[in-house]
């Protein structure tokens, strides 16, 4: 067959590497999938309804062209219409929100928005915020409403402060028992009717939703339906406790104590040190004390410093306690054990497995 | 433009149907195919004036200026090339690890603005390619 080409080939065309989770979307053909970028020259991503890839360019110096293949009678051609230099390329990655450190952060219930507490200045609403996001849908709303205590005031993408997601859960889990409504049934119409206050807007009281219940569901309105997850409210008021402590060692039990005190009244729900691992050392065998995970742990990245500052924190570990402290190191995947086994000593004392410094 | 929505139901209804009777092995059922050569392939910039030059030049079916370059041969999976008078060489049919989606993006305007309505599309997956990884082999 002849082998045509364009003289002027078209630049319209890219090559896109697939990944078998893109594939399997290309063929059901149901979910939607997007291009985007936080800014002009930052990392482009494809996004899925729930997952993140960064696109690169892979350039090569072969000549690849694109060709039609067409066919009229004896007459076979291929006819090359764009000509490439680079293919692209995918690859998984966690979506971020780049531009959270310029939300503004309300720290105290009742500000109002001209005296927020903080360097955040950037006005846009949520969904601006989702666009200008390199990050799927999905993982959005579960950094936005997890990580960040994410809510939108007056049409304003902003931060609750702790303190501020307390004072609402609090008010919320009140009037929630107080009504009676069903805490695995949850919509954000029946628990603003049950709090009744006007300071509570719907989009405070979804994000008090969405940050302590499991992923919701939408029912037959239309509407998320939430489960509130005692393990999520429980964490929230023992971390809490844990920082009105902050400045002592405090031993377990009269930490459960204080733990305890903090629920508001009547609101039953399990507690166990082991759920706030990740948020306390044991300096002493019977003490414990409150650790800034994000501030003081993470942000040192050398494993060996990393590893070197955890012992002198605390010199032998429970194998569980550990791993938040170090699971964000292990970038390349490793079995968690012989991670572990390249910066420190894993020994077998009873039935349990502790790790110490070398 | 922070999000692009991308349009792929072309590609989609490629994939869903279960006809794969293209023209040929080589190319995909709506025609779609990949020829990769080593090195480069310098092409004239406008059709010659010269008429017996100009046999070798037409149209596709956007009215592009196109140029015949050379002729393939398929034997199974090998494949033959030849350019021109003097060049042939040696490749094959393979399957490529990963298949390519081709994503289509509109023309950038004559000032390098993006237009309006900018819309991206998958318009096929391909999943084999024709390659020629050797050197030329002349022909006497």
């Amino acid at each position: 067959m002849d082998i045509y080409t364009r003289l002027r080939p078209s630049r319209q065309y890219k090559l896109l590497e697939l990944t078998p989770e893109v594939l399997t979307i290309l063929e059901a053909g149901t979910e939607e999938l997007s291009i985007k970028a936080s800014g002009k020259d930052s990392e482009i991503v494809l996004c899925s309804s729930d997952a993140t890839f960064q696109i690169r360019q892979k350039n090569h110096t072969n000549t690849l062209l694109l060709m039609n293949h067409t066919q009229d009678g004896a007459d076979e051609r291929l006819v090359g219409f764009s000509s490439l230099s680079s293919e692209l390329e995918l690859t998984k990655v966690k979506g971020k929100i780049d531009l959270i450190s310029k939300i503004p952060v309300y720290a105290n219930f009742g500000d109002d928005l001209s005296r927020i507490e903080s360097c955040g200045f950037l006005d846009i609403t949520v969904d601006e915020l989702v666009c200008r996001s390199p990050v799927s849908t999905s993982e959005f709303r579960t950094l936005w409403f997890d990580k960040y205590n994410g809510c939108e005031i007056e049409g304003k993408a902003v931060l609750l402060s702790r303190g501020f997601i307390t004072q609402a859960l609090n008010f919320v889990l009140t009037a929630l028992l107080a009504s009676e409504l069903d805490m695995a049934r949850l919509s954000v119409r029946d628990t603003l009717q049950a709090v009744e206050d006007t300071d509570y807007t719907h989009e405070l009281v979804r994000t008090v939703l969405w940050k302590f219940s499991l992923f919701p569901t939408v029912n037959e309105q239309g509407e998320e339906q939430f489960s509130l997850d005692k393990a999520k409210v429980s964490k929230w008021y023992g971390v809490n406790a844990l920082r009105e402590h902050a400045q002592r060692l405090i031993s377990p039990d009269e930490f459960l104590i204080a733990w305890k005190s903090a629920f508001p009244p009547f609101f039953d729900c399990p507690i166990d040190l082991q759920m706030l691992a990740g948020y306390y050392v044991r300096p002493l065998v019977d003490k414990i004390q409150y650790i800034n995970l994000d501030t003081v742990v993470l942000v040192e990245k050398d494993p060996i410093k990393r590893f070197k500052m955890l012992f002198k924190l605390q010199s032998t570990w429970d194998m569980p306690d550990i791993l938040p402290f170090i699971e964000d190191l292990n970038v390349r995947n490793l079995k968690i054990d012989n991670f572990i086994m390249k910066y420190a000593k894993k020994k077998r004392v009873g039935k349990k497995f502790v790790v110490t410094g070398r | 433009m922070p999000t692009i929505e991308i349009e792929y139901s072309q590609a989609t209804q490629r994939l869903q149907s279960a006809d794969s009777s293209g023209p040929a092995i080589i190319s995909t059922p709506s025609g779609l195919a990949i020829l990769e050569i080593q090195g480069e392939l310098t092409l004239p910039s406008d059709v010659p004036l010269d008429e017996a030059e100009k046999a070798k030049y037409s149209l596709d079916s956007d009215g592009m200026d196109i140029v015949k370059f050379g002729k393939l041969e398929l034997d199974g999976k090998n494949a033959t090339l030849f350019i021109g008078q003097s060049q042939r060489l040696v490749g094959s049919l393979i399957k490529l690890d990963k298949p390519l989606g081709v994503m289509r993006f509109p023309e950038t305007t004559e000032t390098g603005n993006v237009p309006e309505n900018y819309a991206v599309k998958f318009m096929d997956v391909i999943t084999q390619k024709v390659i020629f990884k050797q050197r030329p082999l002349p022909i006497m």
